[in-house]
């Protein structure tokens, strides 16, 4: 019971850092970057050789991985999606040259680890460093990658909170989302910002990368196997809310975790390769039901709210107010 | 974030100096010199051998039909269109290339005709944005209409008072050159009025350049020193407002009057 909640857990939060970051490059980009899980690969492997190559601290691997994985999407963006962009390239070219890069991370993933498994005689598929970790009170007892996985959500979630609500950074941010072209006439350099959100989610992907490896496995197959509930979670969330999609991943992995575990009770050993559906049947459901996701019942509220008080406001001056057009 | 902020932060202090020797450097010259301005979007060229030059203390209008080029002439100065030949001049200095986060430092800032405050934000977030958030408050001081609403979203905001917003923004880092499209558009004529009368106070207090869209010709012509026809991307009147007004040919062809 207690391997349950921790699986759950563990895999849930991991999933939720994960969301985070493919809907803040999504938010920015409006780019579904389908090389998201490729970053968190990476840091399964950054985990794997700081631990097992170089015989540090797994934990070492979190600072590492997060740079690594960070300079992997930056070059990402900056190399790839923003040149792209600039050529006006159409949405379709823009996911599939996600897709082509996903492709060339596994490529490149695969030759890390034949390179580890050959130079260093460490098993390098399939592997889980789950035995480094430190466990609390002993067998049975709070393993620390649990601690840390929860201390990094609650982290992530305050730290964008804060970052986001609390500095003008985080405004300026906010605002260069909404508007760049205002952004930038205002004075900001959106370029450096948005620089600053790749990096920030694909090295969140990197830790997230070191934490899986720490309980489940590390595998480069795990890169297509994650990626339809990391998309499901951001879904369910909404796809452009940090918020929506730290709800929406928890959500989803809990349900995968849980609903699998309660299907090996009821049907039998068999129903295990069949786990991504629940992501599936999640997306969905979601996309029927609630297209706009889990947010959309919060900003729903917001909305209405809004638009009360812009016309309580017009009413009292009587202008007359056109609606807003596109352009700068 | 540091970098970005000092560079805003020190914008404000030197704007004043940049203004200062901006026009003791061009001898006599102009705010803002544009020479034989080619420019447009992609391959749609919108303006065409445009000649314009503005200058501090004056209020400079720019007046024409709807897609004539108005919007299209104050992006150029902003970096916002893409430039296909010609130059531009703020101040004495050379910004026809300069990226549009940067241009700001040059003692130049633009209120666009549209989406002229970030919706989502609070009013205060969005004068965070431009002042640092300490600052935010103080950017308020001439606009004591504004204060009621500073945690409200911008979005709940009427016409007028968004518009008011939008000034405030950028007149946060002492701007010597102002350029503003359209701020009295969709606005009651007493709004209109409160805006205007903003404009040529600043114009009175601080010797700025303002250079002002208009879509109202008369409301326009009787507000500014100077002014330019636009029709279709080319300039077909640079000078007074007055013989505009008199010349029957052009008031009629391109006024509508
Ligand atoms: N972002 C854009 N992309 C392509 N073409 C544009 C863009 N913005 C404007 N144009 C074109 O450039 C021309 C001039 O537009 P501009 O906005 O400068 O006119 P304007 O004089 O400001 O008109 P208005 O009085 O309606 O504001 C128009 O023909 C328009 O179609
Ligand atoms: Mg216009």
């Amino acid at each position: 019971m207690t391997i349950i909640l921790f699986d759950g857990l563990i895999y849930a939060s991991v999933l939720a850092v994960l969301c985070v970051g493919l809907s803040l490059t999504y938010k920015i980009t409006s780019v579904p970057n389908f090389a998201h899980t490729s970053f968190a690969i990476l840091g399964m492997y950054m985990a794997l050789i700081m631990s097992k190559v170089l015989g540090m601290s797994v934990y070492l691997a979190l600072p590492v991985a997060f740079a690594a994985s960070g300079a992997l999407a930056l070059f990402m963006y900056y190399g790839i999606i923003r040149i792209l962009q600039k050529k006006k390239s159409s949405l379709i070219s823009l996911i599939i040259a996600t897709l082509a890069f996903d492709m060339f991370m596994i490529g490149v993933l695969n030759i890390i680890a034949d390179g580890i498994r050959n130079t260093y005689q460490v098993n390098s598929r399939d592997f889980t460093l789950r035995s480094l970790d430190i466990v609390i009170g002993g067998d049975g007892g709070l393993p620390l990658v649990f601690i840390v996985t929860m201390v990094l959500l609650a982290g992530l979630a305050f730290g964008l909170y804060y970052l986001l609500y609390r500095t003008s950074f985080g405004m300026s941010m906010r605002g260069a989302i909404e508007n760049e072209s205002l952004a930038q006439t205002l004075g900001i350099n959106t370029r450096t910002i948005f620089c600053f959100a790749w990096f920030l989610s694909g090295g969140l992907a990197g830790m997230a990368g070191v934490l899986m490896s720490m309980w489940f496995q590390g595998d480069p197959s795990l890169a297509a196997i994650m990626l339809p509930s990391i998309f499901a979670g951001s879904i369910v969330g909404g796809f452009s809310s940090v918020y929506g999609a730290i709800l929406g991943g928890l959500l989803v992995g809990i349900s995968e975790v849980v609903g699998t575990s309660v299907l090996i009770d009821l049907l039998g050993y068999w129903v295990i390769p069949y786990r991504p559906v629940i992501p599936f049947i999640a997306m969905i459901v979601t996309l029927l039901v609630l297209p706009g996701g889990l947010i959309q019942l919060i900003t729903k509220y917001k909305k209405r709210k809004n638009i009360t008080m812009k016309k309580a406001e017009e009413e009292k001056e009587g202008s007359k107010e056109e609606e807003d057009g596109v352009g700068a | 974030m540091a970098s970005s902020r000092n560079a805003l932060g020190g914008s404000s202090s030197d704007s004043g100096s940049s203004g200062r020797s901006g026009s003791s450097n061009n001898g006599g010259g102009h705010a803002i010199e544009i020479k034989d301005l080619a420019c447009g979007y992609g391959k749609n060229q919108v303006l065409h051998g445009v000649d314009f030059s503005a200058d501090l203390s004056k209020i400079t209008a720019i007046v024409g039909s709807n897609g004539s080029g108005k919007s299209t002439l104050l992006k150029a100065l902003f970096g916002l269109c893409d430039v296909k030949s010609g130059s531009i001049q703020a101040l004495g200095r050379d910004i026809t290339h300069i990226p549009t986060h940067a241009i700001l430092n040059y003692g130049i800032s633009y209120m666009a005709q549209r989406k002229n405050v970030f919706q989502d934000l609070t009013l205060r977030e969005n004068l965070a944005v431009v002042a640092g958030r300490q600052r935010a408050d103080r950017a308020m001081d001439h606009f004591p209409e504004l204060l009621p609403f500073l945690d409200r979203p911008a979005v709940t905001l009427s016409g007028g008072q968004r518009q008011l917003l939008a000034m405030a923004m950028i007149l946060v880092h002492n701007p010597k050159i102002m350029l503003f499209d359209e701020p009295t558009a969709a606005l009651s004529p007493k709004n209109a009025d409160i805006i205007i009368e903003k404009i040529k106070n600043l114009n009175a207090e601080h010797d700025n350049c303002i250079v002002l869209v208009e879509q109202n010709v008369k409301y326009a012509l009787r507000n500014c020193d100077k002014v330019y026809l636009l029709a279709s991307g080319h300039v077909v009147y640079g000078g007074d407002p007055e013989p505009l007004l008199n010349d029957k040919d052009l008031a009629s062809k391109y006024l509508g009057m």
